[in-house]
């Protein structure tokens, strides 16, 4: 890596191309704790930069900090200047291992992979090869295509994804979706704000009813069900159990009618809170398990004497017939 | 039909010289040849490329394993007690549903050409393993690929068919989705061939099991085996849930009976669509107009997806009572389904031992 004729100095603000993001690689651009830090001990580390052939300077590394010394009025910032003369690998693997330490969430791993593919036209071997492991990411084509794939987000995605620190597997099915699906999905999400289970389960669940359907996501998430639990009062969690389980109705709507159906026969068996009946995960399997709570042996025996009650009735047998 | 894909051959060298690569580089002369002490592999995981890749690099190589292994069946499923013999690992046939594409490590279909080191060792285990009817192995080619696709390049059937024909205990299960069966018609079986079918509607076959042959191919097909004289199986599997599944499986199941006789058929199994979770992003990758992955697939104890039980068991007695009532002595039984599965669809398991033979039927 070209490191001679390097030269440290103070640079005005002025002289730096601000609208060149060759090597913009942090997301999201503004930091308040570093602008911060920098109200209070100033720039500590300099910006890396490169004279462009216009002579104005051109950000390799630093463009948030830059941003956060232009929130707080400086016209001054300390930079270390490369020569025209060094290439765009080598400035942007300058770029990329000055903030190698701090680490890079989601969205800066793609624009890294976007980056160098698409503008210093590194090949996706050289990106597997040399990249993902120095990202600490186990090198491979699919990976790097999911990683790849974020540039798909929108903005308000993406910085959604970032904001909830969403898994890569979730934001990358979210990037296959078209801007009006990104949309409509976003103004879903963001009141409910599922984790990552639930998140992943309701995404597969849209996108196979929305495929089955021939749809899109959208349709899906603009259905009425969902602005019916939207405008409810129930609590931001109760919500997203609602919601949850309309996607699960809407995907599965076999299982769901036998599963209400099973919660029906079972609350018609009147069973006192001690006792739970358990079904087999999907009816696979053909054994239901009684649990008994009891702390005598004369509660026992009233327990007892309801299971012999209700092993009568015609809405246990129909349960029975179900496995 | 469309033919194979295949569109380059890479030979090991220790296998150059044998018979049946050979045989392979007579029959597609076309194609160019690489000799290579160890074909190229993904220098990273197999990606979705690969699979498709594999459908046209034919790698062919010597075996140094075990060849006869116990099927291994499916964690708390009921299992017929079959063996295979992998003669091949890959198909060129391309199926939305098939779990090789998950299985595969390799982006190479791979064909064994040490057929002499297989029959030797098959025969050693026939030999030492006891006689009688409870006793006998019923062996199959087309666990890791389909028994007779390449048959028309390799000619495998015609040193196995008559080895089998030989062997007092065990009976060869040639399991096909092609009508590949004119090596097949000449040669001395002596009974101990069973030819078998997957079938499915045309609808599902024009969607999921690409270079395929149609129904009607394969039953034409099965009409020359049943005439030549083969033992004939059919395998409804995998059984696909969809919008007229009533009405098409009834019409395969008239159209099967149409052209063969019952009599001449050793058994038919129902198998319902299933498959590992690992599989279906693939299977979405690969075939994104397919509905396969889009049905009421929940999972099961042994970590597959499988239609809800209530429509599987649905689906089956509709298909058992269709086929019993044309023939009502054929064995029919289900593939890797759970005892509360097996007494719902016929009134009771086969056996306690989770192991059962078709004898047991």
């Amino acid at each position: 890596m070209m490191t001679e004729q390097k030269e440290y100095r103070e640079i005005s603000v002025d002289e730096i191309a601000g609208d060149d993001e060759t090597f913009l690689i942090s997301y999201p651009r503004l930091d308040e704790g570093l602008c911060r830090s920098l109200s209070r001990v100033g720039l500590l580390n300099p910006l890396l930069v490169r004279k462009r052939r216009d002579d104005r300077l051109q950000i390799i590394s630093g463009f948030r900090r830059l941003t956060a010394c232009l929130e707080n009025g400086m016209e001054k910032v300390p930079a270390l200047i490369y020569p025209k003369g060094m290439d765009s690998l080598n400035a942007f693997g300058l770029a990329v291992h000055d903030n190698l330490s701090r680490g890079y969430n989601l969205v800066e791993k793609s624009n890294i992979f976007h980056k160098l593919i698409n503008l210093i036209h590194a090949s996706h071997d050289e990106a597997i090869r040399d990249y993902m492991p120095l990202l600490g990411l186990n090198p491979g084509p699919s990976l790097l295509h999911d990683y790849l794939s974020l540039q798909n987000l929108t903005e308000d995605m993406r910085y959604y994804v970032h904001e909830t620190d969403m898994p890569l597997s979730c934001a990358s099915r979210i990037a296959s979706f078209n801007d009006r699906e990104q949309d409509t999905l976003l103004e879903f999400l963001r009141p409910l704000r599922p984790g990552l289970n639930r998140l992943r389960e309701m995404l597969a669940n849209a996108e196979e009813t929305a495929a089955r359907e021939g749809n899109d996501i959208a349709d899906i998430f603009s259905r009425k069900e969902f602005k019916v639990i939207s405008d409810s009062d129930a609590s931001r969690p109760r919500k997203l159990e609602m919601a949850r389980a309309a996607l699960k109705k809407m995907r599965f709507p076999e299982v769901s009618a036998t599963e209400s159906n099973i919660n029906e026969l079972t609350k018609a068996l009147k069973l006192p809170p001690d006792i739970t009946l358990r079904l087999p995960p999907y009816l696979e399997g053909d054994t239901i398990r009684a649990e008994l709570s009891f702390k005598s042996t004369d509660a026992l025996r009233r327990l007892a004497e309801k299971l012999m009650e209700v092993s009568d009735l015609e809405e246990l047998k129909k349960i029975c017939g179900l496995l | 039909m469309e033919k194979y894909q295949i569109s380059e051959i890479y030979v090991e060298p220790s296998a150059m010289e044998r018979e049946l690569t050979r045989r392979v580089l007579s029959s597609l002369p076309e194609l160019p040849v690489y000799e290579t002490d160890e074909a190229r592999t993904s220098p990273y995981e197999i990606t979705t490329e690969d699979i498709a890749s594999s459908k046209k690099r034919l790698y062919i190589r010597d075996y140094k394993g075990e060849p006869l292994k116990p099927c291994p069946g499916t964690q708390g499923r009921l299992c017929c007690n079959y063996f295979i013999v992998n003669l091949a690992v890959g198909c060129p046939l391309d199926c939305s549903y098939c779990i090789l594409q998950h299985y595969i490590n390799s982006p190479y279909l791979t064909l064994y050409a040490n057929i002499d080191y297989f029959l030797e060792k098959i025969d050693a285990r026939l030999e030492a393993a006891p006689t009688g009817r409870s006793a006998a192995f019923r062996i199959g080619t087309g666990e890791l690929t389909d028994s007779l696709a390449l048959d028309p390049i390799t000619g495998l059937s015609q040193v196995l068919v008559p080895f089998f024909a030989e062997k007092e205990n065990a009976t060869l299960e040639l399991k096909t989705k092609t009508a590949e069966v004119t090596n097949l018609l000449g040669l001395e079986h002596r009974g101990k061939t069973v030819v078998a079918w997957s079938l499915n509607p045309q609808p599902i076959i024009d969607s999921d099991e690409a270079y395929s042959a149609s129904l009607r191919e394969r039953l034409e097909a099965a009409l020359l085996c049943q005439e030549a004289g083969y033992r004939l199986a059919f395998h409804f599997d995998p059984i696909v849930n969809y919008r007229n599944w009533e009405q098409d499986y009834l019409e395969v199941v008239e159209e099967l009976f149409a052209r063969v006789k019952p009599e001449n058929i050793s058994w038919i199994s129902m198998g319902g669509l299933r498959f590992s979770p690992d599989l279906k992003p693939i299977m979405r990758e690969r075939f994104p107009e397919s509905h396969l992955p889009l049905g009421e697939l929940i999972p099961c104890e042994d970590g597959k997806l499988r239609y809800f039980k209530p429509i599987r068991v649905a689906i089956y007695r509709s298909l058992l009572s269709w086929i019993r009532g044309r023939a009502p002595g054929v064995p029919v039984y289900l593939c890797m389904e759970s005892a509360d599965v097996w007494r719902h669809v016929f009134g009771r398991a086969p056996s306690c031992d989770p192991k059962f033979t078709i004898d047991d039927l």
